[in-house]
């Protein structure tokens, strides 16, 4: 009998047995994970909105998810939310392309500072362009929102420096960037703060060499403040919502989600300590026939989450999968407030019946 | 509230003839117990909350009925001192849109919509008093807002209750101007909440205040967070020149 490569391939190669056979909620495509996340490594996510789920497991499964901008204890778990704290490691929002990412970075070390870095918001308060949506109404004074973006800053310079392991997901490849500077901003002038002007802003398709090569400039800027840092990268599964390019939405989601993993697979292929996930394959594979998307057919299901961070969580942290999960770390309620509510209702009620008689 | 009862103690009428002036009945918080319920669920409405009913019994009880009735919300005005009198151990500051500059550095910034949440939740259930009163009558309903803060350091370490020295060892006081911004916040949500639900809100006299918002020394209450009667007494005064009425007596509401 004729010898081949195949024959001695394991199952994981083969459709068959890895793809077709198997019961879609066992479908495992991580195969031979090149590193391990330690429960006490500080792991920090960025990215675009997928990202935001791994965030949400990593902190209920009880690992050392690294916050630098945790919003005041004051707040409730409900005012972190809707201030954007703690939704990723930083108060950045979402980052949705490789440029963003370096951009961040250059802000937060002064070496890029955007033009034009206010817009008015749809609200009317103040909006800082490369994060618009950070917080609900925008900031109320200017004054706030450069002093706030100095705090934000400094959060991130210290999530780069003290971050063991940095998770980034690659969303989009579609941007819109100013034509003075080249600023790339989150959502098109307009949307959420500004005013559209084709003469000011142009809409760019990254390529896989632009996006390639923003993110070994980024890799390069990370170590240069953190050698030992690793990098785990992941795409999106979510489609694009729209396109600005004069075709289908298909196509153009597909365009950028081809984009995006070519580059996974060169940067997990040339750079050390870099490795991609593919939570992209474990949500997109026709092998679970679109269980994994909701009915609006864009965003992901909480069993499709959850089949992702299983295999996360197995193959990057080797957690035991079947072990029920840690209690979720729920924050406590801030104990000076709850000490000091009481002690402002009591000593109303008492100094007024003192008083009174 | 205990200031304008402990001014209404001493007052001398300034009109005979209560149909022709305003005379004020004060709820009894003595009688009826600081936790007294003014708002109740609805009988066979889950979540829906009403004006306790026994207020009106109160209210007929005590009042003549021939007399012109409008209501006067003097409900919480206190949310935004359990977080303005001893530091916080992460010592916080925010900037008022109306005052941008009015900054402390070195301490943690909190957005002012982030605070404006901590301080609408504290203020919540006091809010919800002032509406279930305004839906339950057709009278006018007035706000009277709560007094300025006091701006003396000293005095307020001087005059801490125990229950605030019992919280730490070496009781440490806020920034004044910490304490101005938190009042004046608490204010404009309580302002905010009133005006659009027909609610008039009555601001603080101004010369009970001196030229930086904080309470005058004469208005001091003897203690870290009340005003004394001297504030309550303008406070009334104030309201009965909008009114254009004068003081005609008072009793307890029970």
């Amino acid at each position: 009998m004729a010898q081949h490569p195949y024959q001695s391939m394991p199952d994981y190669t083969r459709w068959t047995r890895a793809v077709e056979r198997p019961a879609y909620s066992t479908v495992d495509p991580v195969v031979d994970f090149p590193f391990v996340v330690a429960p006490d490594d500080k792991v920090a996510t960025a990215g675009s909105c997928f990202a935001q789920n791994i965030a949400r497991h990593l902190r209920k499964n009880g690992f050392c998810y690294f916050v630098t901008e945790d919003g005041h204890p004051l707040g409730s778990e409900e005012d972190k939310v809707a201030f954007n704290y703690g939704t990723y490691s930083a108060r950045y929002g979402n980052l949705y392309t490789a440029r963003q990412l370096v951009q961040l970075f250059d802000r937060a070390y002064g070496r890029f500072t955007p033009i034009e870095d206010v817009w008015t918001g749809p609200e009317g308060g103040y909006v800082d362009p490369l994060r618009p949506a950070i917080q609900v109404g925008g900031f109320p004074s200017l004054e706030e929102l450069k002093l706030d973006r100095e705090i934000h800053f400094a959060a991130v310079r210290r999530m780069f420096e003290e971050l063991d392991v940095f998770v980034f997901t690659l969303g989009l490849t579609e941007a819109w960037v100013s034509l003075e500077d080249g600023t790339v901003f989150p959502v098109c002038p307009g949307v959420a703060g500004g005013t559209f002007d084709e003469a000011r802003y142009a809409f760019v398709n990254f390529s896989v060499a632009d996006t390639l090569a923003d993110m070994r400039e980024f890799l390069t800027r990370l170590r240069s403040v953190n050698p030992k840092s690793r990098v785990i990268i992941t795409v999106s599964p979510v489609p694009l919502i729209a396109t600005a390019e004069n075709r289908h939405v298909l196509v153009s989601t597909t365009y950028s989600k081809s984009v995006l993993r070519v580059v996974c697979e060169e940067l997990s292929r040339s750079e050390t300590d870099v490795a991609y996930f593919p939570s992209y394959e474990i949500i997109v594979g026709n092998y679970n026939r679109g269980r994994y998307f909701a009915e609006d057919l864009r965003q992901v299901t909480e069993e499709g989450v959850e089949h992702v961070m299983r295999l996360f969580l197995g193959h990057v942290a080797n957690v035991e999968t079947d072990a029920p999960p840690p209690p979720p770390v729920e924050q406590e309620p801030d104990p000076y407030l709850e000490r000091m509510t009481r002690v402002v209702q009591v000593i109303c009620d008492e100094e007024l019946i003192e008083r009174s008689l | 509230m205990s200031a304008v009862i402990n001014a209404l103690f001493p007052r001398q009428y300034e009109c005979t003839d209560p149909s022709l002036g305003i005379e004020y009945y004060v709820f009894d918080t003595v009688r009826m117990g600081g936790d007294y319920q003014f708002s109740v669920e609805k009988e066979g409405e889950p979540g829906k909350y009403i004006l306790n009913p026994d207020i009106f019994r109160m209210i007929s009880e005590r009042i003549p009925a021939d007399r012109e009735l409008i209501y006067v919300s003097m409900f919480g005005g206190n949310a935004h001192n359990a977080l303005n009198l001893l530091e916080h151990p992460r010592p916080f500051e925010i900037i008022m849109p109306s005052q941008p500059d009015r900054y402390l550095e070195g301490r943690e910034l909190i957005p002012y919509g982030y605070m404006q949440r901590i301080i609408g939740r504290l203020a919540a259930p006091y809010v919800l008093n002032m509406m279930t009163l305004r839906e339950a009558v057709d009278q006018p309903v007035f706000h009277l807002e709560s007094p300025p803060p006091c701006g003396d350091n000293d005095y307020i370490l001087e005059h801490l209750e125990g229950y605030f020295r019992s919280q730490v060892e070496t009781p440490k006081i806020a920034p004044r101007d910490l304490r101005y911004k938190l009042w004046k916040l608490h204010s404009e949500l309580i302002r905010s909440a009133s005006e659009p639900n027909d609610i008039r809100f009555v601001g603080s006299p101004v010369q009970s205040q001196d030229n930086e918002g904080f309470l005058v020394p004469e208005c001091y209450g003897g203690d870290s967070t009340h005003a004394g009667p001297a504030y309550g007494d303008m406070a009334l005064r104030h309201f009965e020149r909008m009114l254009n009425v004068q003081y005609a007596g008072w009793a307890w509401l029970y």
